[in-house]
């Protein structure tokens, strides 16, 4: 918009510039007598700003030159050349309408001969009785429900011409949560008011808005988010407690909420961490939902312990809690041995069922160790002679966290 | 005399426009070059005068190449579209082509039926047909038959001293230099040259009653003679080579093409790159190869001596890299700018004439009696059918060879990505297309997006491109280290060059960008996925340029119309009376027409000896062709041709392959493919493949095979034996048993938070409301190290989202030298977990990459190693650091796919199993270990993929082996100078997280045992190919 207006105002000006030069091209025939006397200006007061241009008179000096007369006009928004033109038979600076426009101060400044003959200034004043629009800012746009946090809401109300207005105005900066609505005013410094809004200690959405007499802003909202979490507790949730390899345990925490008793947003990051007495290391990640975290993880496929916690990294963590898993077997069936197939198995669990599909069994015949998986209950390898010739090997079967020693016999 | 239409030639435009303006349309739009020149046609005509053109390389001049081909094509655009222009333009070449060989034949060999036979060979010359058909080298086919046109002039002017024909010959030219620079530059040595020894040599034939008194003495006298009219051709067109294109040699010395060298394969030795040696050398020479020992025969003769060395030249030229002597001829320098096929081309164009005659001579003339008289009239007529069949074969097979080896993607429909483009001024960053072919420069002719390839190699103006032997980074991936290192460049630091969408058609690459911090944004109608990088300014709105002074440019613009004005006018009266046949006489070299006696025996036989050696090469290359490729034949084979078929996704052929006994069906093997997926199955290319059969019975054998696979993030070398036997005299391997694993659940219930961002809710093209525009997630950077390992410097550290909402973050590090200098400045690229949850930890680690091979004397190295970095060429040494962090809201690619379960460690590797508690599969698993020591500080950070996707519910085993080199030391550390989104860290942590505790620390270490580092942490992270 900005550049839109600059654009227009500057062919405004070049318009009115061919315009006045024409005009005083035209006029240069009527002006017969050419006096070199000095002139001045009627004095100007402040003015409010406007749309159509201001006239400035001329006291005294009737008679002109228009080639050595001339007035230059500066404000905040540019500097202009005008010269005088007659109007009702008097000699008139007009000064158009896209400088009278920007409220500020101006200057100017009358040259005669190249002379300057009149120097002073005037202030162009925001037209309080056409109110435009009220800008606002918030920001940011979302924010943490504790004492630390703040947004602040910044309001620029403007006249219709889009000048700030004049310091002191009052300007009312509202703010809403939940049931809550706080009006303050606030004197306009510089052109503008701001406010900072304080942190609500719950979580929720805030809206805010502001008014200057029968102008208003439009609705600008800050979420609150909770503030970071704290400790929280754990527990373990599972069918059963064998070590079978295939079941799924979930950790599941309690509502995880702030100092304030806000529930944290959903997606907040929780991780789980689990050891067991070997030193083996778990780690499972979970998003909250509604504050609650659950993470899961597959049951071992050997009986041990493990020391559950949960953490939201460097914020807040659980307490630990201890997770028992128990062998499904008592030993392993000893090995068996048809064509070179060595079969361990079948493996049943704590039902008296098979096994499930995919238990790691690992055989370390001599020096070699194999690791195959359990298909039906049962592990096959095949023993190829070229790699084991007929004879007596020592056998070392593991699995499902139990060892056994046999010997076997290869025909 | 009344002069008669000349049937043949009038057969051969016929014939040539039948058969090549048919099948281009089914040909030119899938060739190398013919898209180039359309988006070159295309800037023409949307800007005619203004040589700058932003759309490739960060922008660059349209200067580098002839404009008239392109310039007529925009023009022709305005009537028809771009492709009218082109087509039109291609048909022009082939009349062109058509009647060039005619014109140049009847200087070479005055006979109008030879010449009218030269111009129906003209029709189906396979390296003519190769050129247009494969190539799509548009300017160099106008170029060389304007050229051919030319050669009549000038012979008659250096015969006859009339001014008319100097000018006649010097306009052709002019249009020969504006459409193709190379053209004339050599057409100069391998056309002119030779055709003014012969007018000599004519003139010197004159003076004396028969051939045999042309002797040195009387041929240096006729040179004297002529001396006048030679140098006032070769004056003006050196004025003319100079002057019509004198913007190209401003810009030339300008921007001098310092680039590395871009592989191309008519440079290969032949021998050895087959492929090369047949799309270079076999298909252009094609049945003419037979008959060199004719071509030399003739060409040797007296009045063709030049035109004899000319054409060995151009032969030897035309091998390239198969014998040393192409590069010594030419210097270094020039052998690895030119692409030597042009040398093949003119070489086989130049045969055309010669071999016009042969077949007017074995067909009509003296040869037709001596053959008949040797083997009878059914055999001369049948090996007439038979050679004729064969060359008309030869043309089909060149014709079609697009379409059986594809040299170019499908082609894509653009419009969805125009659209796109075109959708909430996205065209206001720049876009980088992957996998697209030669077709990205069609897509960039639509479109007024920029993009930062480019596909006319010799503009390239980035240092990152110019400086490595890679053609585009649209196909980086076949150009190795070079191609796949500029590429990640690219994509991470995309900022540099305000790139912030990504086309990729070839999801090979899809890792990289994943991995690099890129989110997939959606997927076209046309299955091109969108890739998008958050957090990337626009680019300005003033862009810099080269601007060429007003003179260039009105002479680029005005200049290669004109000439061919002005070629036309001045040839309107002999168009007239050619075509119409108001002149009864016929032009001056119609008096050197040859006598044809019989042929010499020793020509006979040295023909049949060569045919026979001919026969035998080829026979040999059959039978070796035939013994390496028959799949089946040994054990070796069909290892190669079931990894072959693997790595083309061919499965039921792989499956062929498999023993058809064993219980493995089509059906299980289909099944068993599906569920695999991964880096190694999914994303990568073989490299290498060492096989060792080691036989054990006449039947059964084991195969060794260590294979190397080229993925987007790393090189994988996979080991695996295989049982191989042999059945019914076929060898097959003997598939492996599966995985029998099965999950425990079979109804997976997840409940999750997903996100969706709307961007602008009110539907305008406004710029965004500042309601809209989201606050950047608060992530706080936890520790930051600047550390040191040999020369190369480093910064690790972790980062934490402390903000509610997801983030989607970018690293930056710099480094500084003790005057607080900037030394070096680069982003973390995949050593980092881009989107984070909130809350979420990561580690992150920055290198400090130069622009790989800046100084040309540098070792490139010869091994494909995709994570290999160049280091950044320090000025100073570095002490002190910075690292910024700005992230953006992240709504995609959270998931949680992949947990670590049971890591523990065993000696120097790390082992456990990755389980998958997801709904969704986690395709490329990422571990980040960071390395600690005693004190818990963070020491190193490193990547590593996994090589195959966890499934849901599914366990990945994993074994890693644990950092074991000499640790990095410490340079400088703290974080002081870290800021994020612009604020001071220290700001951030005091206001958002001021009680920071040890939560989740200590559980989070492992300890590790034996090692210059106490403890590791791992986090991970996961690529979703398919995400639900």
């Amino acid at each position: 918009m900005i550049k839109r207006s600059t654009y227009i105002s500057s062919f405004a000006i070049v318009a009115l510039s061919l315009l006045t030069m024409f005009c005083s091209c035209a006029d240069k025939a009527t002006v017969k007598t050419v006096q070199h006397t000095a002139i001045t200006l009627m004095d100007v007061g402040d003015q409010t700003v406007t749309d159509k241009g201001l006239y400035i008179s001329i006291k005294t000096g009737s008679a002109l030159d228009e080639q050595t007369v001339y007035l230059i006009l500066s404000s905040t928004y540019a500097t202009i050349i005008v010269e005088p033109e007659i109007l009702d038979n008097t000699a008139q600076f007009y000064i158009p309408p896209s400088f009278t426009k920007r409220s500020g101060v101006v200057n100017y400044s009358l040259y005669s001969n190249g002379n300057i003959t009149q120097e002073s200034e005037f202030s162009l004043l925001p037209d309080t009785n056409h109110l435009g629009t009220i800008e606002t800012f918030l920001g940011p746009r979302s924010i943490v429900a504790n004492v630390r946090d703040y947004t602040m809401l910044v309001s620029i109300p403007t006249d219709t011409l889009d000048n700030t207005l004049p310091d002191n105005t009052q300007v009312a900066l509202k703010s809403q949560f939940k049931s809550a609505i706080k009006t303050t005013t606030h004197p306009i410094a510089s052109g503008f008011v701001w406010k900072r809004i304080s942190s609500p200690l719950r979580t929720g959405r805030m809206s805010t808005g502001s008014t200057l007499e029968n102008i208003s802003s439009k609705e600008l909202v800050a979420d609150v988010f909770p503030d970071v979490a704290q400790n929280f507790q754990i527990e373990a949730n599972s069918n059963h407690n064998y070590a079978d390899g295939n079941e799924i345990i979930s950790f599941q925490s309690t509502q995880i909420r702030d100092e304030h008793g806000n529930v944290m947003t959903d997606g907040t990051l929780v991780t789980f961490y689990m050891t067991d007495a070997t030193g083996a290391h778990w780690q499972n990640k979970a998003s909250t939902v509604n504050g609650y975290a659950f993470a899961k993880a597959l049951h071992p496929q050997s009986p041990t312990t493990w020391n559950v916690r949960a953490a939201v990294t460097g914020i807040a963590q659980s307490n630990t809690i201890t997770q028992q898993f128990k062998s499904i077997i008592t030993s392993i069936p000893t090995p068996t041995i048809t064509e070179r197939n060595l079969t361990i198995g079948p493996l049943t669990s704590y039902l008296g069922q098979l096994v499930q599909n995919g238990i790691d069994v690992s055989v370390t015949i001599g020096d070699e160790t194999r690791n195959g998986q359990t298909k039906n209950g049962e592990a096959t390898f095949y023993l190829k002679e070229e790699n084991y010739p007929a004879g007596t090997y020592d056998v070392v079967v593991r699995c499902l966290g139990l060892e056994s020693n046999t010997q076997i016999l290869i025909d | 005399m009344q002069s008669k239409t000349n049937k043949y030639l009038v057969s051969a435009v016929l014939l040539g426009m039948i058969f090549h303006g048919t099948a281009m349309f089914f040909t030119v739009e899938r060739t190398y070059d013919a898209l180039i020149h359309l988006f070159f046609a295309n800037h023409y005509a949307t800007s005619w005068f203004e040589p700058w053109s932003y759309s490739w390389y960060t922008g660059f001049t349209v200067m580098g190449y002839p404009p008239l081909v392109h310039q007529t094509i925009g023009a022709l655009s305005y009537i028809g579209g771009l492709k009218f222009g082109m087509f039109t333009v291609a048909l022009t070449g082939v009349v062109l082509f058509i009647t060039g060989v005619y014109r140049f034949t009847q200087v070479l060999i005055p006979n109008k039926k030879v010449a009218g036979y030269a111009a129906l060979m003209a029709v189906f010359s396979s390296s003519f047909v190769e050129t247009l058909h494969i190539f799509g080298q548009l300017p160099s086919i106008i170029g060389i038959s304007v050229l051919m046109h030319c050669l009549p002039e000038i012979y008659l002017w250096v015969k006859t001293a009339r001014k008319r024909h100097l000018f006649k010959a010097l306009a052709l030219l002019s249009v020969t230099v504006t459409s193709h620079h190379v053209t004339p530059i050599f057409g100069m040595i391998f056309f002119i040259f030779p055709l003014l020894g012969m007018v000599v040599m004519d003139a010197a034939r004159e003076k004396v009653n028969s051939t045999k008194e042309v002797t040195v003495i009387a041929f240096a006298k006729a040179v004297w003679t002529h001396l006048r009219r030679i140098v006032i051709f070769g004056a003006c067109s050196l004025v003319l080579i100079v002057g019509c294109i004198f913007p190209y040699w401003v810009n030339t010395k300008n921007n001098p093409i310092t680039q590395v060298p871009i592989p191309h394969g008519s440079r290969d030795n032949f021998l050895e790159v087959l492929s090369s040696g047949l799309v270079f050398f076999v298909i252009p020479w094609g049945l003419l190869m037979f008959l060199l020992p004719y071509f030399f025969y003739r060409y040797y003769s007296k009045r063709l001596l030049f035109f004899g060395i000319s054409f060995t030249l151009l032969l030897i030229l035309g091998t390239g890299g198969t014998t040393p002597v192409p590069l010594a001829m030419l210097g270094e320098n020039a052998f690895n700018i030119l692409t030597l096929d042009r040398f093949t081309l003119w070489a086989s164009i130049m045969a055309l004439p010669v071999f016009g005659e042969f077949c007017y001579r074995f067909v009509e003339g003296d040869y037709k009696d001596y053959l008949q008289e040797k083997w009878g009239t059914l055999v001369h007529r049948a090996s007439g059918a038979f050679l004729s069949f064969l060359f008309i074969f030869i043309a089909i097979f060149t014709i079609t060879l697009g379409k059986f080896r594809p040299s170019q993607p499908d082609a894509i429909k653009m419009t969805p990505i125009v659209n796109f483009l075109n959708e909430d001024e996205h065209y206001k960053w720049r876009y980088l297309p992957l996998g697209f072919g030669d077709q990205m420069a069609w897509l960039s002719a639509q479109t007024k997006a920029t993009t930062v390839d480019g596909d006319y190699h010799s503009a390239r103006r980035l240092p990152e491109l110019t400086t490595r032997a890679v053609e585009r980074l649209e196909n980086s991936k076949y150009r190795g280290i070079e191609g796949i290192g500029s590429l990640q460049q690219f994509l991470t630091v995309p900022e540099k060059y305000h790139l912030k969408y990504v086309f990729s058609n070839d999801k090979f690459y899809d890792p990289l960008l994943y991995f690099a911090g890129w989110h997939r944004l959606s997927l076209l109608e046309n299955g091109i996925m969108v890739w998008e990088k958050a957090g990337i300014a626009p680019l300005p709105s003033v862009l810099p340029r080269e601007d060429a002074p007003l003179v260039l440019k009105l002479m680029w613009g005005i200049i290669p119309f004109t000439t061919v004005i002005i070629a036309f006018l001045l040839h309107l009266g002999s168009l007239w009376t050619r075509s119409f046949k108001r002149k009864k006489e016929l032009p001056l070299y119609f008096a050197f027409a040859p006598i044809y006696k019989r042929a010499p025996s020793l020509l006979y036989r040295a023909s049949v000896v060569w045919t026979i050696i001919l026969l035998i090469v080829i026979a040999f290359g059959g039978y070796l062709f035939y013994v390496k490729n028959t799949t089946q034949l040994s054990a070796n084979n069909v290892v190669t041709a079931y990894y072959d078929a693997v790595d083309f996704k061919e499965f039921e052929r792989a499956h062929s392959y498999l023993d058809p006994d064993s219980d493995k069906k089509l059906s299980q093997f289909m099944l068993e493919i599906s569920v695999s997926d991964g880096l190694l199955s999914s994303y990568a290319k073989l490299d290498s493949l060492y096989i060792d059969i080691i036989p054990k019975t006449d039947t059964t054998a084991l195969g060794i095979v260590d294979a190397t696979w080229i993925t987007p993030l790393k090189e994988i070398e996979t080991h695996d034996e295989l049982q191989l036997l042999k059945k019914r005299s076929k060898w097959y391997i003997v598939p492996k048993t599966v995985d029998p694993d099965i999950p425990p659940e079979q109804l997976l219930i997840q409940s999750g938070t997903r996100y969706y961002n709307h961007g602008k809710r009110a539907v305008t093209s406004e710029q965004t409301f500042h309601e809209d525009v989201l606050k950047q997630p608060v992530v706080e950077v936890l520790s930051a190290r600047l550390v040191q390992l040999d020369t190369t410097y480093a910064i690790v550290g972790e980062i934490q989202n402390v903000d509610n909402i997801p983030a989607d973050i970018s690293v930056t590090g710099a480094i500084y030298n003790e005057d607080n200098e900037e030394l070096a400045r680069f982003n973390a690229k995949d050593v980092v977990k881009h989107k984070l949850l909130p809350k979420e930890t990561t580690l992150y680690r920055i290198n400090f990459e130069g622009i790989a091979w800046a100084s040309a004397t540098e070792e490139k190295p010869t091994t494909y190693a995709p994570d290999t970095f160049t280091e950044i060429d320090l000025t100073d040494i570095p002490v002190n650091f910075e690292v910024q962090v700005s992230a953006n809201v992240a709504t995609t690619d959270l998931y949680q796919a992949v947990d670590l379960s049971k890591v523990q460690q065993e000696e120097n590797t790390l082992k456990g199993f990755l389980f998958n508690t997801s709904i969704e599969e986690a395709t490329i698993p990422q571990l980040l270990i960071g390395y600690y020591n005693e004190d818990k500080e963070l020491l190193w950070v490193e990547s590593r993929y996994i090589d195959e996707s966890v499934r849901q519910q599914r366990k990945r085993p994993f074994s890693e082996v644990l950092y074991s080199d000499i640790l990095p030391t410490e340079v400088a550390s703290g974080l002081e100078t870290a800021s994020v989104n612009g604020l001071p860290n220290q700001s951030i942590s005091d206001k958002v997280v001021p009680q920071r505790n040890t939560s989740g620390s200590e559980q989070s270490f492992i300890p590790i045992k034996n090692m210059p580092y106490a403890y590791i942490t791992i986090t991970t992270n996961n690529y979703v190919g398919n995400p639900k």
